[in-house]
């Protein structure tokens, strides 16, 4: 009776609120909530928002041991964090993402955080300024249509410091929104100002930080000639784990011809089979759909110490890539390898063992033409026996 | 001696003619007959040598049993000659026992041989 009781309450709470994640809102100024309505808005339809000032006391991000929250969002002020960066570093690499909503006037605190993730906030005091591509004239609020990886139509408005980062981007830190070509500040030039940047961790945990708080409040999320309302559902999206996340299951190798999945050991020069199946998230349908990759860029690696192969996977039916090929004439232990580094999307790093074992002793070759004059000589040799014999023998 | 020497003594060509002279002279037909199986199997030796080097020797086993069929034949051989010139003979064998013991030699080379084709 407790137990269907339970079932009960577990159906029915299992799409409920209670089931959400719950992000973390730190920020110092009460006028935030006002002024960012649209986002905190949007927060909620997907999250269990707590807010809290990044003063107080009462609240922890972890408690004997445990996480409280699942995301974090971040608005930086002129003071520090009761928080160590050290302890939001632990949040990070634990895998939970964070959402830092940078200005310019932010603490040292902030920009040494920043600088954790290969990220840089512009000087003090500085703002981008874009002559040519603005809002009503005014320079300072500057639009821009450089948008990576997310997916926003309209010219996307800034209003503040820019971030800078290497000029140019590894497959770890991302400008999701860079400067469009006309934009500069200070000595800094349009290649390398990032609006909106991001940082995935090799654990998958994303980090997106903008220039200013700005690009996210209401007066340009109402707008509806800017991007910056589709910017804020992507980021939310993209930044709390829910777009571009894959998942690779069901790893398969055999030898061509058999149908015994993974077996003990495989001989040189044999063909053999390598299939895997790759997801990606949707969270339109809140289920893993296959993932479809434009490129033909899955490679799979077939390594020990060198790799003896590096070829793309074809796509299969469904959700499967797969690839046949030959063995090479080498034998030891090797490893299917899969490294699949795309911007935007989580890392896939799959290592898979195999051995590879000699021929035995009777699996050679026979009866080869090239060893003909060995053969003939060998019985060659044993006739001529015979014939010494024969004269040996019978001679007086 | 008073052979009339039609050859000078101290060349080359001499050295040869007088050993060819008193070879085909000297030895018993018996001993003969081993020799010219010892020249066989020699033959084969280079044969085969002479295909390595051309072609390069792949199937290892099948190249090392080939020559050693021959080259082992033909020391046994030369072995078995050693003992029936009763200037050379080397240890208190009758001739019927080096035989025999010969015939053991060859019979464990082939063996060997035969399992090493491969």
């Amino acid at each position: 009776m407790i137990k269907f009781l339970i079932l009960i309450l577990g159906i029915v709470f299992a799409g409920t609120p209670y089931n959400q994640k719950k992000v973390l809102v730190l920020s110092d100024n009460p006028a935030v909530y006002v002024s960012h309505s649209q986002f905190f808005n949007l927060l909620s339809k997907t999250y269990r928002v707590d807010y809290k000032n990044i003063q107080s006391n009462t609240f922890n991000l972890q408690l004997f041991g445990e996480w409280q929250y699942d995301h974090l969002v971040l608005f930086s002020t002129t003071n520090d964090l009761k928080v160590s960066i050290q302890e939001l570093l632990d949040f990070y690499d634990s895998g939970r993402n964070i959402l830092l909503l940078g200005s310019t006037d932010q603490s040292k605190y902030f920009r040494k955080f920043l600088n954790s993730f290969g990220l840089d906030m512009h000087e003090y005091g500085s703002s981008v300024i874009d002559y040519f591509n603005n809002i009503k004239g005014n320079h300072n609020i500057v639009t821009t249509t450089n948008v990576n990886i997310l997916k926003v139509d309209k010219p996307v408005a800034h209003q503040g410091a820019g971030l800078a980062m290497t000029p140019y981007e590894t497959f770890q830190v991302y400008g999701l929104v860079r400067g469009s070509e006309t934009a500069f500040s200070g000595s800094n030039l349009s290649h390398n100002i990032i609006y909106v940047g991001a940082t995935q961790g090799r654990n998958n945990a994303r980090f997106v930080s903008t220039g200013s708080w700005e690009i996210l409040s209401d007066e340009y999320l109402n707008n509806s000639n800017l991007g910056n309302f589709e910017l804020t559902q992507e980021i939310i999206r993209w930044g709390f784990g829910q777009s571009k996340i894959l998942k690779a299951e069901n790893l398969i190798h055999r030898r061509l011809d058999s149908d015994d999945i993974k077996p003990y050991n495989y001989r040189l020069r044999e063909d053999c089979y390598f299939s895997i199946d790759i997801f990606e998230w949707d969270y339109q349908k809140d289920q893993w759909i296959p993932y479809v990759s434009t490129e033909n860029d899955v490679i799979l690696e077939f390594v020990m110490l060198d790799p003896y192969y590096r070829v793309p996977l074809k796509k299969g039916q469904g959700a499967k890539y797969e690839l046949s090929f030959k063995i090479p004439d080498v034998y030891g232990v090797f490893q299917f390898k899969i490294n699949y580094l795309k911007p935007g999307y989580t890392f896939l790093k799959i290592a898979e063992k195999i051995t590879v074992r000699p021929f035995r002793h009777d699996e050679y070759g026979r009866y080869l033409v090239q060893a003909y004059p060995y053969y003939f000589s060998s019985f060659g040799t044993m006739a001529g026996f015979v014939v010494f014999l024969i004269a040996f023998l019978l001679n007086k | 001696m008073s052979d009339t020497k039609f050859v000078d003594e101290n060349s080359l060509i001499g050295i040869a003619a007088s050993f060819w002279q008193q070879y085909s002279t000297k030895t018993p037909q018996k001993l003969k007959i081993m020799d010219a199986f010892s020249l066989y199997c020699f033959i084969l030796v280079i044969i085969q040598l002479f295909y390595c080097t051309l072609v390069g020797d792949f199937p290892r086993n099948s190249f090392l049993s080939g020559i050693f069929a021959a080259a082992g034949a033909m020391i046994i051989n030369i072995c078995l000659r050693k003992q029936l010139n009763p200037e050379t003979k080397y240890m208190e064998i009758s001739n019927e026992r080096a035989f025999w013991e010969y015939l053991a030699a060859m019979i464990v080379l082939f063996l060997t041989v035969i399992n090493f084709l491969g």
